[in-house]
């Protein structure tokens, strides 16, 4: 099988679309927005790729410093996204099989690798959600305990959002379970915080004098409360299956509600590759 | 000197294009990139593509080396080694305080006014303490995920200094460390001596120069000789395949950099390992083997090898593959992005099984040249100069943009 046959989605944002048509775009309605999206010219080449990580940097004021100088955030949020994305890595011919490309994404723990033709035309974009979809009728003898993130960063209720925005992006996390004396309450994740920004109309303006002020919300206000958890005894199959359900990119992992980890989707298929072997993933892939 | 048109037979008019269009926000902003040495190694071979490219696009870009003696190159080796990973380096506060005072020496003699400097490396860290206006930025090129603590709590005060800190993947950042930061993939230049295309006459020529028979297979490792390369491994490897494949040949192929104390050393042992052994051939730059000698020489091997055991990237595979020659490697640093197990070569874990891949591809040629292509087509998708280019001059605009015309 190649890995042409195997692309979960096509989407993508253009070189010179400005940067405030993609923040609509990542901070969409979907539990599971595209986090991460490729930027292509208008002939479909792969021109690099923005996340969602990166476009609360440059809300932040922690990326594009200089021309946010000069131009104010109003002038750069109309900017091309093009002068921010970053290089598209992970660039693979739909010709490349798709066990090859399976491996690769969990010998490297990336979650997402672009699929080009011949002429670096884009063709689409494999990423956690082929394999899962393979994965969510798989039931063995691996537990959610026995690969989940152990060492996880939390945040209070009452932490204010510009704070949470900073342990995540200091942190290099894409989400924080808000956790009151260890037991889960909600959690809260970039592309939550990229929504409250853009959704909340009133908080534009803000945005565009100081980030920081925007932000001043406590993390209860806008906090997913209906988290998506699992236990640590449940199959990752199980798993799988609830992650593509609830449309989620993680799973907190709890016992009597009390934090125990995270799961993130990349989570589930490096760690049946690490505890059953390659093989094991290639062989569900072929299926 | 090579322009940014030249490459459009390579990456295509779209490529160019866009690297135009960004350089128009920098045009004329000065870049001071700062490394320890002009020759020898990836970082060198970078910037020797990089500075003529960056100007050809309308920056200003020089290129600084840092001076000191063999005592300060031998701290900034530890100093190396500590950051991959090596805990019994300890770096005392002679070392450290000589560490430095060269830097400073370095600071008033090196020109070190631009609107962005970019520190290569941990031997020029220290400079940050004297800098000027303008923006600084630390390129680490090692593998530096889990550093000696002891001598990365030096270490860290300068890297907080920095506007902005760029690594090779993401999993290489530091633990604790909390700054800006950008991933970039180190990259080849196609067009440079290592890389461009050459006629089967040249190569030969090379090969008869070296007395290596082009009718019998070669296999063979191009990295610097130190303990993290494996240099005796790969001998171990070539007698293990020499006992099935007896006309096999062996090229060891490395550079002595002047930031290097420790690669003499490690040359020797190799060549004592190697005991004499006519079939196995340990070439270096004293043997007269430049850029395109290592070009001829890489485009002569069956197999490449790269058996690192510690890996900042591992750019000789790059080159390899870029040569359309399959890769036997381990899974050091960044080689699971370029090797891809089955597709452009084989990921091994130990010996036997490198000598086992080893002669399935000298056996097997059609399968050689096939991963060949694929990695060629691999590097070109992903770890070209071009894309380094944009990277660089995406992180200019960042920092000192400004508003077109």
């Amino acid at each position: 099988m190649l890995a042409s046959n195997l692309i979960s989605s096509k989407l993508h944002v253009y070189w010179d679309d400005p940067v405030l048509l993609v923040l609509n775009v990542i901070a969409g309605t979907g539990k599971c927005s595209p986090y991460r999206l490729p930027v292509v010219d208008s002939r479909l080449k792969v021109k690099g790729v923005i996340t969602g990580r990166r476009l609360l940097e440059v809300l932040l004021g922690r990326r594009g410093i200089a021309l946010r100088e000069r131009l104010g955030i109003r002038g750069l949020l109309r900017k091309s996204v093009g002068l921010f994305c970053d290089e598209a890595h992970n660039v693979f011919s739909e010709k490349t099989p798709v066990q090859a490309v399976a491996q690769f994404m969990v010998e490297n723990n990336i979650g997402s690798t672009f699929i080009v033709d011949e002429t670096l035309t884009f063709k689409g974009v494999i990423d956690e959600t082929a394999f899962l979809n393979k994965m969510k009728k798989r039931r063995g003898d691996i537990e959610v305990c026995d690969i989940m993130q152990t060492s996880v960063y939390t945040v209070s209720p009452q932490a204010n959002l510009f704070n949470a925005a900073q342990v995540m992006l200091d942190n290099r996390v894409r989400r924080l379970p808000v956790v009151v004396n260890d037991e889960v309450v909600g959690i809260v994740t970039i592309t939550d915080i990229l929504k409250h920004i853009l959704i909340e109309e009133k908080h534009i303006p803000a945005v565009l004098e100081d980030s920081e002020f925007a932000l001043e919300e406590s993390v209860e206000e806008i906090m997913i409360r209906d988290v998506a958890k699992v236990g640590p005894e449940t199959d990752i199959g199980t798993a799988a299956n609830q992650m593509l359900k609830e449309d989620v990119s993680s799973l907190v992992v709890v016992r009597d509600e009390k934090l125990e980890g995270i799961v993130s989707r990349i989570d589930l298929i490096s760690g049946l590759a690490r505890i059953s072997g390659i093989g094991a993933l290639i062989e569900l892939v072929k299926q | 000197m090579r322009k940014i048109k030249d490459y459009i037979p390579i990456v295509g008019r779209d490529e160019v294009e866009e690297i135009t269009y960004l350089a128009e926000y920098v045009e004329g902003a000065k870049v001071v990139h700062v490394n320890s040495t002009k020759f020898g190694g990836g970082v060198a071979e970078i910037l020797m593509s990089l500075i003529p490219l960056a100007n050809s696009v309308g920056l200003r870009a020089v290129w600084e080396v840092i001076e000191g003696d063999s005592y300060f190159f031998q701290i900034t080796k530890a100093i190396h080694n500590a950051l991959q990973g090596e805990f019994s380096v300890e770096l005392t506060p002679e070392m450290y305080q000589h560490y430095l005072d060269i830097n400073r020496l370095n600071a008033e003699k090196l020109d070190l006014e631009g609107d962005v400097v970019v520190i290569h490396d941990p031997q020029p860290l220290p400079l940050v303490e004297h800098r000027l206006d303008g923006k600084w930025v630390w390129r680490c090129h090692i593998d530096t995920s889990k550093p000696n603590d002891g001598v990365w709590r030096h270490l860290k005060r300068f890297v907080e200094k920095y506007d902005l800190a760029v690594f090779t993947m993401e999993r290489y950042i530091p633990r604790g460390f909390r700054g800006r930061f950008l991933i970039e993939y180190p990259c080849i230049d196609p067009l440079s001596d290592k890389n461009k295309p050459l006629n089967h006459t040249k190569i030969l020529d090379v090969l008869e120069r070296y007395d290596i028979n082009p009718d019998r297979p070669i296999i063979g490792q191009v990295a610097r000789f130190d303990k993290w390369k494996n240099p005796l491994g790969v001998i171990d490897v070539y007698k293990l395949v020499k006992r099935r494949v007896e006309d096999i040949q062996l090229l060891l192929i490395g550079v002595f950099a002047h930031d290097d104390p420790e690669g003499e050393e490690w040359y020797r042992k190799t060549l004592n390992y190697a005991d004499a052994d006519r079939d196995i051939h340990i070439l270096t730059n004293n043997d007269g083997v430049g850029d395109l000698e290592v070009n001829a020489l890489q485009r002569s091997l069956t197999v490449a090898l790269q058996l690192s055991i510690r890996e900042g990237f591992g750019l000789a595979v790059t080159e390899a593959l870029w040569k359309g020659v399959p890769v036997v490697a381990t899974k050091a640093g960044g080689i699971t992005l370029q090797v891809i197990d089955y597709v452009t070569g084989f990921l091994v874990d130990d010996l036997k099984n490198t000598a086992e891949k080893t002669e399935i591809l000298i056996r097997r040629p059609w399968l050689a040249r096939q991963l060949g292509r694929n990695g060629s087509e691999h590097v070109k998708n992903n770890f070209l100069i071009t894309k380094a280019l944009k990277n660089y001059l995406r992180m200019h605009i960042e920092l000192v943009g400004l508003l077109k015309a």
